[in-house]
C-alpha cells in the first residue's frame, strides 16, 4: 500500500520533537544529518520518476559484499561455509530462484518478481589487493547493541569499507534480542550496511531455528535497498511502504501464519505475510513483489548508483 | 516491596504472557529468538529507567530500520505496589502481581 511521505518524516520535514522520548539512529540521522533528509527526498523522487518513465538500470547487477565477522569467543568466529551459504541465499532470493517460492498463495504468484540483483564476496579490498571478502576481528565486547558500535574498530568492531563500492555486512553477537538492523540509503558512509546476529546469518554453523535459513539478511538488505516493512510501521492501517502491490496491513505478522490473515479490511487475501519485508519465520517469507523490485531498482539507479559498477 | 530488588534490566518474555499479565525475565535469562524483538526495561538505582521497545505490544518494539524504540524517564513504586513509569509528563502504571529474582509479573493498569 502506498501514499506520499518520507519514511520518518511527515509533511516533508524532519520530526522536530519525538513523542514519548523515543530515539533511534534512523531518527537521529534525520535530525542531525541534513544530507540524509535530502537524500531520502531525492530517493522518493527517483522512485516516482522510474514508475513514470521506466527503469534505467533493470539489468543484472552484482553487488560486492564484505562480511565483517566480529567475535569474542571462537564459536562466534563463524566458518566460511556459513558465510557462503548466506551469499547463496541472497542470490536466490533477489532473483526469485528460491525453491520455497512455491509457498506463495496462488493469488500472489503473478505478483512476485526477480530483483535481478546478485551478490558476491568482494575479490579486491579498498586498496586493490586480493581479498576473500571476509574480515575477522576478535573483540573484548560480549555483545553489541543497535548503536552502530560494531561498525567502528575503536569501539571493538570493524570499520566499514567504502560504501560506494561494497555492501558492508557486520556479523556479531547482536544483543537485546535483535536479529538484525539496517541503514537506509542516503546516510553516512561510515555506518552504511546491515548488521546481523551471528545465529541468524546464513545456514548451518551456529544458526538457530526458526531463523536458520538466511532470511534475516534478505530482510535487512531489503531495507538497505530502501524497502520498508509491508505494514508501513504504524498500527492503525494508515502507514505505507510506498509500494502499491503489497496489501495494506495493520501489524507485522510473526511465526508461521496461515493464509489468509485479514487486517485493515484487506480481505479476502489479507496480509502478504509471505513477503520478505514482514516479520515471519525464515521458512515463511519467500517473495518480493514487482513494486518492491521497482523501488530497489530505483535505489540502484539513484542513491546507490555506484555499487556494482 | 523493596525497590532495590526490582533494579536491573528486565526482558519481556511475551511467550509467557497470559490473562493480561506481562511477564519479564532478568538479563541473562535464556529466551527464544524473535524477529519482532523484545521489550526490555532497565530500572536503575538513581530512579531513572530506559525502555527498549514497548511493554505489552510486541509488534511495536522496533522502528523502520529494525532498531529498538527507546524511551527514558524516571520510575518509582508506590504504597500499592504499583510501578510508575514517568516520561514526558505522562505516567504508565503497572500493578506488580508477583516478584521473584528470576520472574517479574505485572499488569498494565492503563
Amino acid at each position: 500500500m502506498e501514499n506520499q511521505t518520507i519514511p520518518g518524516q511527515e509533511n516533508g520535514k524532519a520530526p522536530v520533537q519525538r513523542k514519548c522520548g523515543t530515539m533511534s539512529v534512523h531518527y537521529r540521522l534525520l535530525e542531525q544529518h541534513p544530507l540524509f533528509i535530502a537524500n531520502q527526498i531525492n530517493i522518493e523522487k527517483r522512485v516516482s520518476e522510474l514508475k513514470k518513465f521506466g527503469l534505467e538500470r533493470l539489468i543484472p547487477v552484482t553487488i560486492p559484499v564484505v562480511v565483517h565477522v566480529i567475535y569474542k569467543n571462537p564459536s562466534e568466529n563463524i566458518a566460511d561455509q556459513q558465510i557462503f551459504s548466506q551469499i547463496d541465499v541472497l542470490n536466490e532470493d533477489y532473483k526469485a530462484l528460491n525453491v520455497d517460492i512455491s509457498k506463495i498463495p496462488t493469488i500472489w504468484q503473478n505478483t512476485t518478481a526477480s530483483a535481478h540483483i546478485s551478490f558476491a564476496l568482494a575479490q579486491k579490498d579498498p586498496a586493490g589487493n586480493p581479498t576473500t571478502g571476509i574480515t575477522r576481528t576478535q573483540t573484548t565486547q560480549d555483545s553489541f547493541g543497535d548503536d552502530d558500535s560494531v561498525k567502528f574498530a575503536v569501539s571493538g568492531g570493524a570499520d566499514a569499507w567504502p560504501a560506494d563500492d561494497y555492501l558492508n555486512i557486520w556479523v556479531c553477537n547482536l544483543g537485546g534480542g535483535l536479529l538484525g538492523y539496517a541503514q537506509f540509503p542516503g546516510g553516512p558512509a561510515s555506518t552504511d550496511g546491515v548488521v546481523i546476529l551471528n545465529k541468524a546469518f546464513g545456514k548451518g554453523g551456529i544458526t538457530q531455528a526458526p531463523f536458520h535459513l538466511g532470511r534475516t539478511a534478505t530482510h535487512e538488505v531489503g531495507h538497505y535497498l530502501n524497502l520498508l516493512h509491508i505494514w508501513g510501521d504504524t498500527h492503525q492501517c494508515q502507514g505505507t511502504d510506498f509500494v502499491a502491490d503489497t496489501p495494506n496491513a495493520q501489524n507485522p505478522n510473526t511465526g508461521k501464519p496461515v493464509f489468509p490473515h485479514i487486517s485493515c479490511s484487506n480481505g479476502p487475501n489479507g496480509d502478504m505475510f509471505v513477503n520478505y519485508m514482514d516479520y515471519v519465520d525464515d521458512d515463511s517469507m519467500v517473495m518480493f513483489t514487482a513494486g518492491q523490485v521497482t523501488r530497489m531498482q530505483a535505489t540502484l539507479s539513484g542513491a546507490r548508483n555506484l555499487i556494482g559498477i | 516491596m523493596d525497590k532495590n530488588k526490582l533494579e536491573g534490566n528486565w526482558i519481556h518474555s511475551h511467550e509467557e504472557d497470559a490473562d493480561g499479565n506481562i511477564i519479564f525475565r532478568p538479563e541473562g535469562f535464556q529466551l527464544p529468538l524473535t524477529r519482532a524483538g523484545r521489550a526490555a526495561i532497565n530500572l536503575k538505582s538513581d530512579n531513572s529507567y530506559v525502555l527498549k521497545g514497548e511493554i505489552g505490544r510486541i509488534s511495536n518494539n522496533l522502528l523502520a530500520d529494525d532498531r529498538y524504540k527507546h524511551k527514558d524517564g524516571t520510575w518509582m513504586i508506590d504504597d500499592d505496589n504499583i510501578l510508575n513509569l514517568n516520561a514526558n509528563e505522562e505516567t504508565q502504571k503497572f500493578k506488580i502481581i508477583s516478584f521473584a529474582s528470576d520472574k517479574l509479573v505485572v499488569k498494565n493498569m492503563k
